[in-house]
């Protein structure tokens, strides 16, 4: 990190035009950036992991008529519950039960989000997505976008 | 590298007292850099860019023995260039295939998703009437990475991969 604000002064003092690329990138240690991104897609809020690590709660208004909430979980933290290096979107809905066949097709016809039926049969959403090389504001962004719509078809396709 | 590239930019715009656009982006990987993405892949194994039905780009890898692709969603439909999202795929033919097996992966595990069908899949060869299980991981990357994050995508794939021969192991 200092390195990279180093060569930013060095080229802000210059006047030198950049596309800022490389001064902003983010990684799943950056929970109060991610949390600001969330905040421009639905309501969210911080909180914890069973085991201490943050999450954050994003709930999104009117998917095909409901609110519907979902996790980003902060994962491969250190033990201090910081420093994680990747993050997962997972939506579970409960008593939507439409069977381990079903959670195949999706599987099997969709690209993003991988649906699962859990130990009480409920259907289940996640993505996972690698930050420990650090991305920028607008490749995070642009995820939250993407599971958004993930969102939007995968409550349609479950009938919830 | 990442650190390696501020200061690549700070000596470009030393050096040369202009814009630093082109340099600041010069580590920055999407999908349309086939060759690119190509020669990352090589650092973990045999990579080859190919292309696949539609004219659009396609890597076909080998890791540890596995067959597995790497196909390029979004190109442009004339150019075939400007693809903004990767498909990384591997089929096995497996007689234990079966939705429940896929499902265990799935809860289980994180990254990419198993799946069942009764009929060949994408990039499976072999004889379409043995049952097969896949899994696959899709990575947009529409506003780039950095080539880090390309490498870390990879080695992402390539340790799920390993995890999943081993899951077919147990399972068999």
């Amino acid at each position: 990190m200092m390195m990279k604000s180093l060569a930013l002064g060095g080229l802000l003092a210059m006047g030198m035009a950049t596309t800022g690329f490389a001064q902003n990138m983010l990684t799943a240690a950056d929970v109060d950036a991610i949390l600001d991104i969330a905040r421009g897609y639905g309501d969210a809020e911080i909180g914890e992991q069973s085991n201490g690590d943050p999450k954050i709660s994003v709930t999104l208004a009117d998917v095909n008529g409901k609110d519907v909430t979902y996790q980003v979980y902060f994962r491969s933290c250190d033990d201090d519950n910081a420093n994680c290096e990747d993050i997962q979107f997972y939506a579970g809905f409960l008593d939507v039960q439409p069977g381990i066949e079903r959670a195949n097709e999706w599987n099997l016809t969709k690209r993003f989000g991988k649906s699962y039926i859990d130990g009480d049969g409920d259907a289940c959403i996640e993505w996972d997505i690698d930050l420990v090389a650090g991305v920028s504001e607008e490749y995070l962004s642009g995820a939250f976008d993407l599971w958004g719509q993930v969102l939007d078809q995968y409550t349609a396709f479950v009938d919830f | 590298m990442i650190k390696a590239i501020p200061a690549l930019a700070l000596t470009a715009a030393l050096m040369l007292g202009t814009a630093t656009t082109s340099f600041a982006q010069e580590d920055i990987i999407d999908a349309s850099m086939g060759k690119e993405i190509t020669k990352i892949a090589k650092g973990f194994g045999k990579a080859k860019l190919e292309e696949d039905s539609r004219g659009d780009p396609m890597i076909s890898g080998e890791v540890d023995k596995t067959l597995y692709t790497i196909y390029f969603y979004g190109c442009d439909e004339e150019t075939h260039e400007g693809c903004t999202s990767l498909s990384f795929y591997a089929g096995f033919t497996w007689d234990e295939a079966s939705a429940e097996v896929a499902n265990q992966w799935n809860y289980d595990k994180r990254y990419g998703k198993a799946f069942v069908a009764d009929d060949e899949g994408p990039g499976m060869k072999g004889d379409a009437k043995e049952a097969y299980i896949a899994l696959q991981w899709d990575v947009d990357l529409t506003s780039g990475v950095t080539r880090d994050n390309m490498d870390a995508v990879i080695d992402t794939w390539v340790t799920n991969l390993g995890l999943f021969n081993d899951f077919l192991a147990e399972n068999t």
